[in-house]
């Protein structure tokens, strides 16, 4: 064996192995389904406004009709429904996705973990209220509604294994880590203060807006992602 | 250095052939790899393709199986826990050998890939 051989077909496979892993990629098309679904919900996030002594910033929020107690950990009334839909349609449309893309390039992968975290994400967020009853976490943190979008970066994060991107991997990560900021911490107030370093006066501020940046930006973020991936495959072609 | 300790020795035949380690490196990066695609990205001939496929198969490296899509045969193919195994003391020899006498090649090209 000359002594160029091993490196030689060292190479060789590791240029297949990244070929073979850039054709199997197909990751944009339920990365931008969720991007759609997280910057969708927005609407749902908007604080309707009443004066309270003159204070534009006094809101409060209006019964939605959907009481059901099962929906509480999804975020309750209509966006409990939302997200329970929403959550249901991604995880359908990415299996099928994965399904007919497989057969379409001939490297088939298997989604069922993705799949499988969605599913259990949801019927966890759906049933703990009925393990964890009144606890104080149990009512700040999905009161606020974002722990389908907590279930949302988990799914990502395994469909990041399957595909072995590193890329999917952070921006999963991020979308798991912005959840629980937003749960926890008012962001618009970030926002608040940065229009009112531009000058922005208190009359002014979009305080019935602004609760949507809690979705709009990890929409924004999974969107440029699966915009970024999707011109790479088309590139690759 | 004893014949034992040379890397060389530890070489197992059945995988160290170029074509049939391109196979388990495709099917290493999937669930299941098509014989369409491992015939267009290796660049082998049904017949050639099909005799390593056999090869592998024998050793329990690999499994086939075939599927109708409507009225047309595939045949996927799925690399068993068995090739992940040889797959990896493969490249961990061929990595050794080049540590030994360290020397690292770039590749010549990456391998060509049939547009779909």
């Amino acid at each position: 064996m000359a002594i160029d051989q091993p490196a030689q077909l060292l190479a060789d496979l590791e240029a297949l192995r990244t070929d073979t892993r850039n054709a199997r990629h197909a990751y944009w098309l339920p990365v931008g389904t969720f991007g759609l679904l997280l910057a969708a919900a927005a609407p749902l996030y908007v604080q309707p406004l009443v004066l309270c002594n003159g204070n534009a910033s006094c809101s409060y929020s209006v019964s939605t009709g959907v009481d059901a107690r099962w929906l509480v950990g999804l975020g309750g009334g209509v966006a409990g429904v939302y997200w329970l839909c929403a959550l249901i349609v991604g995880a359908v449309i990415t299996a099928g996705w994965y399904a007919w893309y497989g057969r379409v390039t001939g490297l088939t992968t298997r989604v069922r973990g993705p799949v499988a975290a969605w599913t259990i994400g949801l019927l966890a967020a759906m049933t703990a209220v009925f393990y964890v009853g009144a606890s104080l976490f149990f009512y700040v943190v999905p009161g606020r509604g974002f722990v389908p979008m907590f279930v949302v970066g988990v799914g990502l994060f395994a469909l990041s294994v399957l595909e072995r991107s590193r890329l999917l991997a952070v921006v999963s990560i991020l979308v798991c880590g912005w959840a629980v900021l937003v749960s926890l911490y008012n962001v618009e107030n970030v926002l608040y203060r940065l229009l009112s370093a531009f000058g922005v006066s208190d009359q002014a501020m979009p305080f019935s807006t602004a609760t949507t940046v809690d979705v709009l930006v990890p929409g924004a973020l999974l969107l440029a992602t699966a915009g970024g991936a999707f011109w790479a495959d088309l590139r690759r072609r | 250095m004893t014949d034992d300790d040379s890397p060389t020795a530890r070489l197992d035949d059945t995988v160290h052939q170029r074509h049939r380690l391109g196979i388990l490196t495709v099917a290493a990066e999937a669930d299941r790899v098509d014989f369409g695609y491992l015939q267009s990205t290796l660049g082998l001939t049904p017949g050639n393709l099909n005799r390593h496929l056999a090869v592998l198969e024998e050793a329990k490296l690999i499994s086939s199986h075939k599927e109708f899509h409507g009225r047309k045969p595939k045949t996927w193919i799925q690399i068993t826990k068995a090739g992940h195994v040889a797959l990896a003391e493969e490249i961990a020899i061929l990595t050794d050998l080049v540590h030994r006498h360290g020397h690292i090649a770039k590749p010549d090209r990456a391998p060509e890939r049939s547009r779909r």
